[in-house]
Formats: C-alpha cells, structure tokens, sequence
C-alpha cells in the first residue's frame, strides 16, 4: 500500500493552465509527509485534489489506496484543514469540534453522548479541554489552529491533510503545533500530509517531502535526504547555505 | 464537563419549550384583542373547539377573521425567519435576508400587474393579488435557477449579485409601472408595506401545504447548513455535495419567502433579526438555531401585528412598518454587540 499514488495528474484554472502539469509519482506510507515549494507552485491546489475539493483536468489519484474521485464522500477516510476558516461569531469551541462526528445530531435533534466524548478527547489531545465552552472567534491564532486539528482529529480518520498549519503563528504556537502533529503520526497513527513552507521545520519534523516547483516535481523522498542545499537552491532559486544543521541565506 | 455540556442543552430545549408557550399565549391574546374584545378564556374555548354558550358574534370574529389571521401572522413569521436563516448560513452572510434572491421586488412586480390588469377575482377562491404576489415570486427564483445552471461553477458571491441585480432591475421595473399608472399607485404602495388583516381561510388553506413542505425542506437541510457556514470546502470533504444542496436550500427558502409575501406583503426585518437573535440564544446547530428562529419569528410577527391592530385602534398600521419600527433598535443593538465582539 502506498499513501499516495498519482497519475499523469493535471490541473488548470480557465485562466491559468499548468497548475499542475502532468504529474506521476508514488509515496509509500510514511507518517508524516510535508508539501514544500514556491508560492504559486501548486502545493495547495494539490492538497485540495486530495481532499476531493477540487477536480484534477486529468489523471488520477489514490490516497491510502482509495481512488478519488468527484462526489465521493471522503469524509470517512480524511480530514482537512484548511489554512484559514470562516468562523461564526456564535460558535463554541465543543459544538466545532462536534462537526468532525457527522452523526453526532439525533434525528430529535440531541447531540449523542459518545460523539460528546468523542469531541473532548480530541480537545484533551491538543490541549484545549478548559476552553470548550469558549467562541472559538475569541481565542488566539494558536489556540485556533489547534482546534482546527482537533476538529480533524475528532473526526477519525487515517489521513489528516492540513494546509499551512503554522503560518500564521508565532514561534512558541508553531513548534506546538508541529510537535502535537508530529505526536498524533507516531503514537496515534494517523497519516499527515501538510503543505509548509519553512524546509528546516520540514527536515526536523517530517518524513519524506515532496518539492513541488511550476506545477512539477522538484524533488521528493525522505525529508532528511531530499531537503538539501542543492534542491533548495534549485526549487527556490536562491542561494542558501547550510550552518549548524539549518538552512540560512548564503 | 461533559454533565455541564448537556446541563446546557437541556437549558436550551427548555428556552425553545419556553418560546412555543409564548408563542400559544401570544396567540390566544391575539385572538381576543380587536373591535369586538373576546375574554381571554372565552377565545381559548373557542380555539379548543366549545361552542356552547359562546357568543356567535365572537364566534364569528374568531373563526371567520381573527384565526385565519392568526394563522397567516404565525405562518409569515416563522416562514421569513426560517428562510433568512437558511440563506444567511448558506451565504455565510449575517445580513442576508429572505429577500436576497431578488423575490420582494419580483413580488411587487405580480402584485403591481395583478393591480394594474384589474385582477381582482383570482382563482381557487384566492385573490388575484395573492396569487400573482406567489408568482412573481417563484418567477423570479426561477429566473435565478436558470442562471444557475447556466454558470455551472457560480459561487455564492455570484449568486448574492445575481439577486441584487435582479432586485434593482425588477424594482426598476415597478417604479416604471408606476410612473405611467400615477393614478393606482396608492393601493400598490400599501401592499408593499405588509399586512396580514386580509388573510381569509381560503389563503391560509393555499399557504399551509406550501410552508409545511418549505420548512420540512429546510429542516432536512440543518446538517448541510452545519457545514455550509464554515464554507463550501470543508462542506466537499464532509460529504456534501455542495451545488445540488445549494440548489436544494435556495428551492425551498424560496417557497417559503413566496408564500409569506403572497400572505403578506412585503415585510422586512423578521427575516434577518430574528436568525441572528435565534444564533445569540442557542449558538450554531441548526437544528436548534431553526427551532429557536421559528419561534422567534412567529412570536415577533404576533406581536407586532398585535401592535399594529391596536396602537391607532379602529383604523390599522400596515404591520410592515412596525416590524421596522421594533426591529431596527433590536438590530442596532445587536450589531453594537457583536462589533464590541469583534474589535
């Protein structure tokens, strides 16, 4: 089984083609594979591909040895986090991270009381148990990041896709966050795909990397090889040079 | 945690249980309050079903003017809401209202035609206007469909302007309808300003099924609406499949504001106050956010057409202007509210 398998697989905008542009390649199942590349290069789009958002222009594409396709409901096989969400002012932390349990309303409108565990074990996993009757609007970038993967997590997949987990945040909240991630692939299996943008963060924290460059692969294996000074230069076209284990500007 | 978790929804539930009494006392007030006052317990039994020792006269102020109005004020109230909730949650736009898609004026413009080709008589025993009013409306969600499905891809923005736009042009319409017709502007003017006091049995009859199916419809929506407030993407990996439901969700809330504004004219504000009041109160389920909307809905309308009914007794306010009138504070505080919220 390999986590990720693509084929021939293309994307364009109607007023963007090559997106994506014709893309071939297998990942076999590691816990945590990272996305990196240039702005523009496509990771993104590739990630929503996978979550089922969007619809590829050709090729196919399984994840977990599921092919998807468009109308398939993917709910049961991954969670996605998007880099940014619209948030109700009225909704409370407990009733978001409910929505990872599809089933959770009853047909009279009661809320289930496995699901109600189910959503408060997802929010001790990422520390955030005291704040589920909070607004999730009021909280940090932080705190909200963490219960966006707690959503994710309440929902039970194997695949967790998240799109920029750290962007926003500041250094504290974003090795938090990637230590947390990095937790759930090794102690509760789940399978992490994320697109991230800093490659020292990627080397530290993930497994294999995928350099996606102009809608191609730049490069891709385990992160520890891959992510290198050559294959920096060459995906980011910059010069950088490597000092104490971390990549810095040359 | 999880014993406080369900300490407030068992709160919540008895917040709606506390509406519906409101609501049921709200309505038998309603029933007793006009030109000939009915006792409060006297318009109970009537509305239980005893007739002996009931005076015929109120029998026949309740049965054959007060209930079909009741019913209609219940109906509009709770119809405008749950439509403005569903189109609020699907637009992720708190000031979406029922009208969004462009209906008000498409009914205007049925009303103004009805009007002005004289009309009148109708059909099924409704009147001409309530009639042409429905289907001015359904026309012009229609139209809306129709241009949903030629832009296969359009997004929600797409079909806010699409609805604006429709608003402005049948509006346009409307103003150049009346224009050359100076002389009947007075009539149409006044249905535009909402009122229930001409509900019969015969349109409540026609309303009924048409609310019964649009509500059941939006209700069966609740789940997708959970998911369509967080945006269309998250919608796709839950499982919904986002263009049918859209289509699905502007379907029936379009039956519902056609069949309100064919009972009732134009009334603005419950549609979009009574939602966000509904979201204040019990968060952002929409199983509870549609009960509690329903609720909210029908109570307001009561009230304010109650108001309306008495507050220049004999003679009557068009219910529109109340709803306005006791909606824009109600609004303006809670705008103040969540704005304090967020800065």
């Amino acid at each position: 089984m390999r986590l990720l398998e693509l084929q021939n697989l293309s994307f364009a905008y109607p007023n963007r083609p090559g997106v994506l542009d014709h893309i071939t390649l297998t990942v076999p199942v590691v816990p945590f594979l990272s996305i990196l590349g240039p702005n523009g290069a496509g990771k993104s789009t590739l990630l929503k591909i996978l979550a089922g958002i969007l619809q590829p222009t050709g090729g196919t594409v399984e994840l977990e040895g599921v092919r998807i396709q468009p109308h398939r409901d993917v709910s049961t096989l991954l969670a996605y986090v998007p880099q940014s969400l619209h948030l109700p002012l009225e909704m409370r932390v407990i009733d978001f991270v409910l929505l990872g349990r599809p089933h959770a309303v009853n047909l009279t409108g009661r809320v289930r009381a496995y699901d109600v565990e189910k959503a408060f074990w997802a929010l001790e996993q990422v520390g955030c148990r005291e704040f589920w009757k909070e607004n999730l609007t009021e909280l940090s970038g932080g705190e909200q990041q963490k219960l966006l993967i707690a959503k994710a997590l309440a929902q039970e997949t194997k695949v967790l896709l998240i799109d920029e987990p750290v962007t926003h945040l500041d250094l504290r909240n974003q090795m938090e966050v990637l230590t947390l991630l990095r937790g759930l692939a090794e102690k509760e299996g789940r399978k992490i795909v994320a697109v991230m943008h800093d490659v020292n963060q990627a080397r530290e924290f993930t497994d294999y990397t995928l350099f996606l460059r102009g809608g191609k692969v730049g490069a891709v294996g385990p992160s520890r090889e891959v992510i290198c000074r050559e294959t920096v230069e060459s995906v980011f076209g910059i010069g950088v040079e490597e000092r104490k284990g971390l990549f810095v500007r040359a | 945690m999880i014993q406080e978790f369900y300490r407030i929804e068992r709160r919540k539930e008895l917040g709606a249980l506390l509406l519906a009494i409101l609501c049921a006392g709200g309505a038998i007030l309603y029933l007793s309050v006009g030109v000939v006052p009915v006792g409060l317990g006297e318009s109970l039994r009537i509305l239980l079903g005893y007739r002996e020792g009931i005076d015929p006269g109120h029998l026949l102020a309740i049965e054959g003017i007060r209930l079909p109005r009741l019913i209609a004020a219940l109906l509009v109230g709770a119809g405008l809401a749950l439509s403005g909730t569903a189109y609020q949650s699907l637009f992720q736009n708190r000031l979406a209202d029922p009208f969004v898609t462009g209906i008000s004026a498409g009914a205007v413009l049925g009303t103004t035609l009805a009007i002005l080709l004289g009309f009148s008589s109708g059909f099924l025993g409704l009147g001409g206007i309530t009639l042409f009013s429905f289907l001015g409306a359904m026309g012009t969600s229609l139209v809306v469909f129709l241009l949903l499905g030629v832009l296969k891809r359009a997004s929600s923005a797409t079909i806010l302007l699409i609805g604006i736009s429709l608003n402005f042009f049948l509006s346009a319409v409307v103003s150049l309808l009346l224009f050359l017709h100076r002389n009947r502007i007075e009539s149409i003017v006044l249905w535009t300003m909402g009122s229930v006091a001409s509900a019969t049995r015969d349109k409540v009859f026609f309303a009924l099924p048409v609310f019964l199916l649009g509500a059941a419809g939006i209700f069966a929506s609740s789940r997708s609406l959970d998911y369509l407030v967080l945006g269309e993407d998250i919608a796709r990996t839950h499982g919904i499949r986002v263009p049918r439901v859209r289509f699905r969700i502007i379907l029936f809330a379009s039956l519902l504001t056609s069949v309100c504004v064919s009972l009732s004219g134009v009334v603005g504000f419950v549609g979009l106050v009574t939602p966000n009041m509904a979201r204040i109160l019990t968060g952002t389920r929409h199983r509870s956010v549609l009960v509690y909307a329903a609720l909210l809905g029908a109570l307001f309308f009561l009230g304010a057409d109650l108001l309306a009914k008495t507050l220049l007794s004999p003679s009557e306010l068009p219910v529109g202007v109340v709803t306005s009138l006791l909606g824009v504070p109600v609004f303006a505080s809670l705008v103040w509210k969540s704005s304090r919220r967020i800065y």
